[in-house]
């Protein structure tokens, strides 16, 4: 059990290098913007984490295919050939997405306790919307991602669609909680 | 008592290879349709059929890559419906498709997928590219076609396979390559013991690689039997005009398809439907010791080849379609 699970998640390992100095550089500005953030209008720092949560999805969740020949191929056709178990195969690709999903938020809690530090509360109504608003654009983008790569390498370039979909869906959501 | 006939039944099956009963699959244009095979070890079946006859459906489904509506999968003694992984850790493919990551050396290709298989040993995928002239550090989308079955051969072999599955494997090699390639796979064969499933149009391959053969007609086997078999069975005989218009516009089964032209007419004739009245038309049943010869009545009866048998099989000549229900129905 733990070899197949170890085995999974060893196979599409890479070196890091160049995507963590992005990954940092990214967390970092966003870091910022939301301690600067203006908390009395939350629904712009709500568009800004949603904006965030689905783009650093998106990369990750990239390493579920690869770039082959002038194509998008999910790696998911590619395993079915190979005696791996299938569900776990899934399951351990949910793994990173899942990483960066709780990075996303992690960020956001340290940077209501840095503001609570700092004299500058936010209030609760505002703090709580802005999660909400990340965590359901980023579960939303997830599960599109995975409904793109069912449907077929030329789902992916939908992509662009799903994330404006996901803005919306934050927008939506902003307005019925500050309205 | 039904645990025991279990247990002998998988017994018995240890030593089939391979064995696929009533395999069903339906897509919205296609269906495959009752297809039962068996290969066992050491045994080579080639699958011959036309485009869209199924072949790679059928490859698909062996690989676990695509599971089927109904039917059985034995792989030596292990029912695929049942442990797929089982299976998939006895087989090794040759497919027309890409599988392993463009991107990566062969050598990282290897050891990413073949940490799935309990077989595969650093060593044995070191040696198998060594064999196939393979360089560890090439990259797997720089190489030519050819040299993509041949790392595809080698990975399939590095893991100890008990059936390969190949897919068209020398249908975009060049003669040179294609003999060494057929070699490669004779002498993998002959040493561990392996049940191939070959998929080819080259039927000049299957000559020299079969040891049995299955004909695939849109969806359905139309014919399986041993190469040895086919060739006795089956001859080609050639003759004048008249002669093929009689054979081509009356009632003989035994010409499973006939062509008939200004100049002469050339069929296939199936030796075990001639009735015994007419067995002196093709001179002592199309088969009177020498390879070629001409009859009294004219007939020249000569040995079939693969090519010629399988054009005949599945479009019938002259008569088409209607030749081959016709067949089928026989």
């Amino acid at each position: 059990m733990n070899r197949t699970w170890k085995n999974i998640r060893a196979f599409d390992k890479r070196p890091m290098g160049a995507r963590a100095i992005l990954l940092f550089l990214g967390e970092s500005i966003y870091f910022m913007l939301l301690l600067a953030g203006d908390y009395e209008e939350p629904l712009f720092l709500c568009n800004v984490s949603a904006a965030a949560m689905m783009a650093f999805l998106f990369c990750v969740m990239l390493s579920f295919t690869r770039w082959e020949q002038e194509h998008w191929r999910s790696m998911y056709e590619k395993i079915r050939y190979f005696p791996v178990d299938r569900k776990k195969y899934l399951l351990a690709k949910a793994v990173p997405a899942g990483k960066v999903f709780g990075l996303q938020i992690g960020i956001q809690v340290i940077v209501y306790l840095c503001r609570l530090l700092m004299h500058q509360e936010i209030a609760v109504s505002a703090a709580g919307g802005i999660l909400l608003c990340s965590a359901v654009s980023g579960i939303w983008f997830f599960f599109s991602f995975l409904g793109m790569l069912a449907a077929g390498e030329r789902g992916l370039l939908m992509s662009p669609v799903f994330y404006m979909a996901g803005m919306e869906i934050t927008n939506g959501l902003g307005r019925i909680l500050w309205n | 008592m039904e645990k025991l006939k279990e247990s002998r039944k998988k017994e018995s099956l240890q030593r089939d290879g391979l064995k696929v009963e009533c395999l069903s699959k339906k897509y919205r244009r296609f269906r495959l349709n009752n297809i039962s095979l068996e290969i066992p070890p050491g045994n080579i079946l080639g699958l011959l059929g036309r485009n869209g006859a199924g072949k790679t459906t059928i490859i698909r489904i062996l690989t676990g890559h695509t599971s089927a509506d109904s039917g059985t999968v034995w792989m030596n003694g292990i029912n695929m419906g049942k442990d797929r992984m089982g299976v998939q850790v006895q087989t090794g493919f040759v497919l027309d498709e890409p599988v392993f990551l463009e991107t990566e050396s062969l050598w990282k290709n290897g050891l990413a997928f073949g940490r799935f298989y309990p077989e595969f040993t650093e060593e044995r995928w070191g040696k198998w590219l060594s064999v196939c002239g393979l360089k560890k550090s090439e990259r797997l989308g720089f190489l030519s076609k050819g040299y993509r079955m041949k790392f595809q051969f080698a990975f399939a072999m590095a893991h100890r396979p008990r059936i390969l599955l190949l897919d068209e494997p020398t249908g975009n090699l060049d003669p040179v390559f294609r003999k060494e390639f057929l070699d490669m796979l004779q002498a993998a064969v002959e040493e561990e013991e392996l049940s191939v499933l070959l998929s080819s149009h080259l039927t000049s391959d299957m000559e020299l690689e079969a040891d049995r053969i299955a004909l695939l007609v849109p969806g359905e086997i139309l014919y399986t039997d041993s190469m040895e078999r086919l060739l006795t069975r089956y001859r080609r005989i050639r003759g004048g005009p008249e002669t093929g218009r009689r054979l081509r516009d009356g009632n003989y089964p035994e010409i499973v398809g006939i062509q008939v032209s200004n100049v002469g007419f050339e069929a296939l004739l199936d030796r075990e439907r001639i009735p015994e009245s007419r067995g002196n038309l093709y001179g002592g049943n199309g088969m009177a010791g020498d390879w070629l010869k001409e009859t009294e009545t004219g007939i020249l009866c000569e040995d079939t080849d693969l090519s010629g048998w399988m054009y005949y099989m599945t479009k019938g000549g002259g008569d088409g379609e209607q030749n081959l229900e016709e067949y089928q129905s026989l």
